[in-house]
């Protein structure tokens, strides 16, 4: 599947607003095709940095509101005060790429059902070198980590676990098919009787 | 060069917890992107978001080259980067697509230049004596794969070479030679060690200059160039991956690769 192209034409049949995470995709009244993209809660009041540039979103999803490093793009602490507009389908693509990588691609590969999930098991059984320990991680353990890393901190759907609902009206879901690094290394660390891990 | 039809995929380490891991891989990406030598460039991540394991699923091209925007041949490029891709070989052939997997950076020839570039810059223009100097090259050193100190050794070999130093040695933090010994490594007055590295992380950042007794702590500290220790002056350089030749030298991996593996690239 051409990802950019069924992209293109979801969006030019249906302009949306849409939903994705904590970031709001709307149409820009009287452009054919052109788009703002913003943090859901914020409104004209609150928008302090206006862009016209997509990539200038690698700056505001590097670091929460308190400048902590967004290691987890799918976590609930995307900074607000950012807009950036107008934005054609091709650049919106951009922009939603860096905020929330694969996330598109994943949205239409599991609607023309083609995207393949992957359980713990296999990723965890793939590893190699100082995560080749996560081969013995207990159900016990891998439930914790879910809650205190998934559960508690990322939007997503585990898709891996069985937990995913259909989107809503205008929603496009955040997806995770596979277990992540960050996950992983957390599993480990849960092994290793430490708390934070990193290579 | 001309790759209007195809896709580049910049692979890099990244980093859970410092937030500049990256910042090389993405500074490259742009430039590459700014270039508009392909029809789409992505960076990915063993340890960031997009994964190595989920960036191909956003790659629309069926003609996808990949590089390793990493130092050395090793665990990363030889185990890592293939299992997480799915990569078969040189070339795989997936769901109708093509993927050119390609040399990483640091084994690039130009990579001497990159390296010299830095001890020179790091010195400030400071007049000292190169026959009683030693450069040091930094590696991480590690048990999981000989090959990643391999392009290390090579390097000190072409610097000897040319005979710029009194001294040039390769030392490691996690296998012999050791740098935290290298007061013994060498009895030349003045030392520049300059880090193999991609990006100023944990290790070139952090963890070398304690390892070298030129910081207790960089984040509270810092360093300064020269430290003095025993009687002797160190320079300490920064880590090689933001230097803007790179963006050539992943250019160059991709011709490279097309020379030598032949992809059926325009």
């Amino acid at each position: 599947m051409n990802i950019t192209e069924a992209f293109r034409r979801r969006f030019e049949n249906e302009l949306g607003p849409w939903k994705i995470g904590q970031v709001v995709i709307t149409p820009i009244s009287g452009r054919t095709c052109f788009f703002s993209l913003n943090h859901i809660e914020d409104g004209d009041e609150t928008i302090l940095e206006p862009s016209t540039d997509p990539f200038k979103m690698r700056h505001w999803v590097k670091q929460d509101s308190q400048g902590k490093f967004r290691a987890l793009k799918g976590e609930k602490n995307l900074p607000r005060g950012w807009i950036i507009k107008p934005l054609d389908i091709f650049q919106l693509k951009e922009a939603l790429d860096i905020v929330y990588p694969t996330a598109i691609a994943n949205w239409l590969l599991r609607e023309d059902l083609a995207l393949r999930v992957t359980s713990f098991p296999e990723t965890a059984g793939r590893q190699t070198g100082m995560y080749r320990i996560t081969g013995i991680t207990t159900d016990v353990q891998r439930e914790e980590v879910t809650d205190e890393l998934c559960r508690a901190r990322c939007l997503k759907q585990r898709l891996w676990n069985g937990e995913s609902q259909p989107p809503e009206d205008g929603e496009i879901p955040l997806l995770c098919p596979e277990v992540c690094n960050l996950f992983i290394a957390s599993c480990r660390a849960k092994i290793k009787g430490k708390s934070e891990e990193e290579s | 060069m001309n790759y209007q039809d195809a896709a580049l995929v910049l692979a890099g380490h990244g980093s859970t917890l410092n937030s500049e891991s990256s910042t090389p891989t993405y500074l490259h990406a742009d430039e590459i992107r700014r270039r508009g030598v392909f029809a789409e460039v992505h960076e990915c991540f063993w340890k960031e978001e997009p994964h190595f394991r989920d960036v191909l699923r956003q790659v629309d091209s069926k003609r996808i080259y990949v590089v390793p925007n990493f130092i050395s041949e090793g665990y990363f490029t030889e185990n890592v980067i293939p299992r997480e891709l799915s990569l078969t070989g040189r070339i795989t052939n997936n769901e109708e697509r093509e993927i050119y997997y390609c040399d990483p950076v640091g084994v690039h020839s130009r990579m001497t230049e990159v390296l010299l570039g830095r001890a020179e810059t790091v010195l400030e223009g400071a007049t000292i004596d190169l026959a009683e100097t030693c450069l040091f090259i930094a590696g991480h050193g590690t048990s999981q794969n000989q090959n990643s100190t391999k392009i290390i050794y090579h390097q000190v070999e072409l610097i000897r070479a040319r005979k710029l130093y009194g001294e040039c040695q390769a030392f490691f933090m996690e296998q012999p030679p050791l740098m935290k010994d290298w007061p013994d490594l060498t009895a030349k007055k003045n030392v520049i060690v300059v880090p193999f590295f991609i990006s100023d992380g944990l290790h070139s950042f952090e963890d070398i200059p304690v390892l070298l007794e030129i910081s207790n702590d960089m984040k509270k500290e810092g360093f300064r160039n020269p430290t003095e220790i025993k009687g002797r002056r160190l320079w300490y350089a920064t880590a090689l991956g933001s230097e803007p030749l790179i963006a050539d030298v992943i250019l160059d991996q991709v011709k490279f690769f097309d020379e030598h593996y032949g992809s059926v690239s325009a």
